[in-house]
């Protein structure tokens, strides 16, 4: 039953946002109002959550040594006085030089180091494949087309115009292909609501949505107002 | 000629009821498009087919909610073929929206009716904070890293954590990723080159592809797709198979109105050039 009700207050949120693609509305803006509100929610206890797991059982277990991540968080909330918010910068200090360290570790060895041996493969494959010799070749062929568009000190003619241009085209089909994958996975995110709306308690919904879409157009005084201009 | 050029000027509205009813259609009433698996799923396939019973598998999430639709399928079919290949099961997520879907997919799959274990034959960590740093310390000591699972109780005393203290102590990382999916590499499958599958949705997958060839990753589940060539391979029929006639339904429709639209832009420049 709980599941029910459930089901079907979330197919009229799912209907109310898609309202949208007809016109803004006060049910379109309820639910993003609403949506921004749990995911809040969801946040606080989930950061709870995280405390009880990463600080309060270790801590209750004698790992002392929390104590210093512990006091460090604290002083984070020093942002909010005038007089001390200097403190906050030692804990801000820390977490940022922690971050970027390893950060940049990651970036340096696995995302490009290990990306650029991976480029550097011969150019004839070993034992020989005609697939993956042409696979090689266009490899280099484009990455080096791609680098050269990037050529901003000297002006793209002769043989950097023309690898620039390969680079361009090796650009357009990356993107292509990316934007391609991209519209697939919104249209699965569409139809995995179109499916919930069709196959759960909440195609009850559809017929109330349906009159109330009805009702706001043959009576516009329904539809919401324009927000007000922000003056500042 | 002139029908064609009013495709042009069509309200976008109609764009949107075609697609409802195209989607709508093949899911109320099935067409049985065929589906061919592709090599980034076979190698992911591959890879959980090899393991050994009792093998210990690192599974994390790092997606925002709203792409559920994606991942949850592909999520239903990898664990089914790890349970069923008596794999033992860490989960973790990297993002606060997962920890909930942890969960659902442990009801939905009846983990307690199939007679798995929690503490010996899977264990979920919930949401571990810091991205680069938490996913570093988690691989350096897993222990120092989670005190509690999910649910409060303390990791030292959960059986299966004895022997997940490390990240090497992992035999296969899985991955539904798509938020922090380079740091995951860079922090925990480069520095200590573990094998690494991943699921992942239709926006991330063109960038996931150079991680393939460097073999970082060895094999990836693209999208809703992804899950219906993994449910092809471990031959049920779920979530992802149910979707993909729709979804290909969808991309003819698109294709349509491309080329619609491209032909009445050929055609109206032809009448400018025409009227000059």
């Amino acid at each position: 039953m709980i599941e029910a009700i459930g089901n079907v207050i979330a197919a009229a949120c799912i209907l109310s946002i898609f309202s949208y693609l007809y016109s803004e509305n006060r049910a379109f803006r309820l639910v993003e109002h609403l949506f921004i509100g749990i995911a809040a929610g969801h946040m606080v206890v989930m950061t709870i959550f995280t405390l009880r797991s990463s600080l309060w059982v270790p801590l209750s277990r004698g790992s002392t040594v929390l104590v210093i991540p512990l006091v460090l968080g604290l002083l984070l909330y020093f942002i909010f006085s005038k007089k001390y918010s200097y403190i906050y910068r030692l804990s801000m200090a820390l977490l940022i030089g922690v971050g970027t360290g390893l950060s940049l570790r990651a970036a340096a060895h696995a995302n490009l180091a290990v990306q650029i041996a991976a480029t550097m493969t011969p150019l004839v494959a070993s034992p020989l494949d005609a697939f993956k010799t042409f696979n090689n070749i266009l490899t280099l062929v484009m990455v080096v087309g791609t680098i050269s568009y990037f050529f901003f000190h000297w002006e793209q003619r002769g043989i950097l115009g023309a690898s620039g241009k390969i680079g361009r085209y090796a650009m357009m089909i990356a993107f292509g292909a990316s934007f391609g994958n991209t519209v697939m996975g919104r249209l699965a995110v569409l139809i995995g609501q179109v499916d919930f709306l069709l196959f759960t308690e909440g195609i009850y919904v559809i017929p109330v949505a349906l009159v109330c879409f009805l009702v706001a157009a043959f009576y516009p005084g329904l539809k919401s107002k324009k927000p007000k201009k922000d003056r500042t | 000629m002139g029908a064609i050029m009013k495709l042009r000027a069509i309200d976008p509205k109609v764009v949107y009821l075609l697609l409802f009813i195209v989607l709508a259609v093949p899911l109320i009433r099935p067409i049985g498009l065929p589906i061919e698996v592709s090599m980034y799923a076979q190698r992911f396939y591959n890879q959980v087919e090899a393991l050994k019973p009792g093998a210990l598998v690192f599974y994390s999430l790092s997606f925002t909610v709203a792409k559920t639709v994606e991942f949850y399928p592909q999520m239903v079919a990898v664990t089914q073929h790890l349970v069923a290949k008596k794999a033992r099961i860490v989960y973790a997520s990297w993002l606060v929206d997962n920890p909930p879907l942890v969960e659902k997919l442990f009801t939905d799959l009846s983990f307690e009716k199939r007679g798995l274990k929690y503490g010996t034959d899977y264990v979920h960590l919930g949401f571990i904070p810091g991205v680069a740093t938490g996913m570093a310390s988690f691989a350096r000591d897993v222990h120092k890293t989670v005190g509690a699972d999910y649910g409060g109780k303390p990791v030292g005393d959960l059986p299966l954590m004895a022997e997940a203290k490390k990240a090497q102590d992992f035999v296969l990382l899985v991955g539904f990723l798509s938020i922090n999916f380079d740091q995951f590499v860079g922090q925990i499958q480069t520095p200590y080159k573990l094998p690494l599958v991943v699921g992942t949705d239709g926006v991330s997958f063109a960038g996931m592809l150079p991680y393939l060839s460097a073999g970082q990753v060895m094999g990836i589940l693209n999208s809703m797709i992804g899950a219906a060539e993994y449910e092809a391979l471990i031959r049920v029929t779920g979530k992802g198979t149910g979707y993909m006639d729709a979804q290909q339904m969808s991309h003819f429709l698109i294709i349509a109105l491309v080329i619609v639209g491209n032909v009445a832009m050929i055609m109206q420049r032809g009448s400018r050039r025409e009227s000059r």
